[in-house]
């Protein structure tokens, strides 16, 4: 796992100030704080993580920019989205196969929690109000992030030079 | 609400009318009362309400007609129907013909507060927006068209330069007796021998020696603008359109939203606020554009971005590898973006998809649709409301916009394009 970061117990204050987090139950923060493994820093232009690599954890970013890109042949780099403070990270380690679709690469001095993405799954499949609380949460990261998509796709501004 | 406004009450039932006075008593407004709909009628040419209750169930006058009858006598009262018999068609039909809202009986006491709250307000935007309007129209056509607001001026081209791959800025020397613009209006350019289009007015309303105009490359006629050099002619009719209501964002946060060319209209709005900070409460400016070489305007954007008193975030639907800033559809800045929702108002211009994307999310956290402003752009061709071109429903675009509150506008995207 990239990034340099403190491992301790998560204080339960740390995750319920992110927006993921917000709305769930006092319990539902604490096994999410059990699933916690660190606050990582990540520098500027360190890459998070590779397409195809596996996905095991949920970042959430505290503060920070994170580029999802892709690479491709003839074409270079493209910045398919950017992230920030507040956002969530990554929902590869949710579903089959566990692997990161993108590229992720801080842009600026980030910071983001670290959650153990096999752990919550299991804590998921064990207390069912969880598990609902954190795939509501990630469908709706997903719709939002599907309707920008599809706004991008329109490519509504006119015609390319 | 404002201090003094007047409400008015029809219902044949004391003991609503009882009711109503009581859940009123206190406010700062004045009262007044009617059992019928022809008593309501007489009272309300009397005392010209701001705000009018009427039940729909009266002998004599039924209440969808005095509704009718208010609204034509003078189209900005604010009436809200009540009734013991309410049902979907009833709302429709009453909405329909002008009712601002409606309220079944029984009604709590908060019910009846909290919609007498919006309907007030909504009365003070009403009339602020009708005073922007004729102050707009009190500045009038340019003098020396003399022949008419249908005669093109002559105004020699004093510049031009590339913007984008497809846009160009021109600046023209205004004719004499220039009296100005207000943010959001524009003009009708002439290419002589080819023909005219709407453009919208782009430069800063207090810079009185050049006019600028932010032409896209789309037609004939505006591929012929942007041929257009220093010391070459243009024909020039306007300003016209209805103005950005800076006058009612006074006090307010303004969030001002553009996507593409989007920004060209909105800038004279901006120079407006930046110019008089202090009027305004927080000035959030939230750009879209393809890629980076499409950016309008890049180093003034660059300023704002270095003010303390402003937030203007940008971002890319593409970006490079090398790009360290957002990359996501403009609509992804509104969720986050720090404003009191309560009580801002949302300037928006961009391609229509963009507008009603970007509305919505603005609806969404919380701005009421009647303080979020688009600007429309359809089919405009005489500039005064003569010609029917650019008619939507019952509305001009040239003559009653460009700029329309959401509420209004949001009909009209609904009307596909011919």
């Amino acid at each position: 796992m990239a990034g340099s970061g403190q491992q301790a117990p998560i204080p339960e204050e740390m995750l319920a100030a992110h927006p993921f987090t917000v709305g769930m139950e006092q319990s539902q923060l604490r096994r999410i704080a059990e699933c916690a493994v660190k606050v990582v820093e990540f520098a500027p232009e360190q890459v998070i993580f590779h397409a195809a690599g596996i996905a095991r954890v949920l970042y959430l970013l505290r503060r920070g920019s994170v580029a999802l890109e892709v690479v491709a042949p003839g074409a270079g780099t493209r910045i398919v989205a950017t992230l920030h403070g507040g956002d969530a990270l990554g929902w590869s380690w949710m579903f089959p196969p566990y692997r990161w679709a993108f590229d992720a690469r801080a842009l600026v001095p980030t910071e983001a929690i670290v959650v153990d993405g096999e752990k919550l799954r299991h804590c998921a499949e064990e207390d069912h109000e969880l598990g609902y609380q954190v795939v509501w949460r990630v469908a709706r990261e997903m719709a939002d992030r599907l309707q920008a998509t599809r706004l991008q796709l329109l490519d509504v501004y006119g015609e390319r030079p | 609400m404002q201090p003094g406004q007047k409400i008015l009450v029809i219902d044949d039932e004391e003991v609503v009318l009882d009711s109503c006075l009581a859940i009123l008593a206190g406010g700062d407004y004045e009262i007044a009362t009617a059992t019928s709909g022809e008593e309501g009628l007489r009272l309300a040419a009397e005392i010209s309400p701001d705000l009018v209750f009427v039940d729909v169930k009266m002998p004599g006058i039924p209440g969808l007609e005095v509704l009718e009858r208010l609204r034509s006598a003078d189209p900005s009262t604010i009436v809200i129907v009540i009734t013991g018999y309410a049902t979907v068609s009833l709302a429709v039909d009453a909405m329909k013909r002008g009712a601002y809202d409606f309220l079944p009986k029984p009604f709590t006491p908060d019910e009846f507060r909290e919609i007498t709250r919006r309907g007030l307000e909504r009365r003070a935007e009403v009339l602020e927006q009708a005073r922007e309007r004729l102050a707009a129209e009190a500045a009038g056509p340019l003098p020396g068209a003399g022949a008419g607001p249908m005669a093109p001026v002559p105004c020699r081209v004093l510049g031009q330069w590339e913007e984008t791959h497809d846009t160009v800025t021109l600046a023209l020397d205004p004719p004499a007796g220039w009296q100005g613009f207000r943010p959001g209006q524009f003009n009708m350019l002439y290419a002589f021998g080819v023909g005219e289009s709407a453009i919208s007015i782009s430069g800063d309303p207090a810079d009185s020696g050049r006019l600028l105009h932010t032409v896209r490359r789309v037609g004939k006629v505006t591929h012929a603008l942007a041929r257009l050099q220093r010391g070459d002619v243009v024909g020039v009719r306007g300003p016209f359109g209805t103005p950005w209501p800076l006058g009612y964002s006074a006090g307010r946060d303004v969030v001002v939203v553009g996507g593409g060319i989007g920004l060209a209209p909105l800038r004279p709005a901006i120079h407006e606020l930046l110019d008089n900070r202090e009027r305004y409460g927080r000035v959030l400016i939230l750009l879209g554009a393809r890629t980076q070489a499409d950016l309008l305007y890049p180093e003034q954007v660059q300023e704002w971005r270095g003010r303390f008193d402003v937030d203007c975030e940008v971002t890319l639907d593409s970006a490079a590898g090398g790009w360290l800033g957002r990359v996501g559809v403009v609509t992804t800045l509104i969720p986050r973006a720090e404003f009191d929702a309560e009580q801002a108002v949302a300037f928006v211009v961009g391609p229509e998809i963009m507008m009603r994307f970007a509305a919505a999310e603005l609806v969404n956290r919380g701005v009421a649709t009647s303080r979020v402003f688009v600007s429309l752009e359809r089919n405009m061709k005489c500039g005064v409301g003569a010609c029917g071109h650019c008619q939507v429903g019952a509305k001009f675009v040239c003559r009653d916009g460009a700029v329309f509150g959401y509420d209004e506008a949001e009909a009209l995207f609904s009307v596909r394009e011919v």
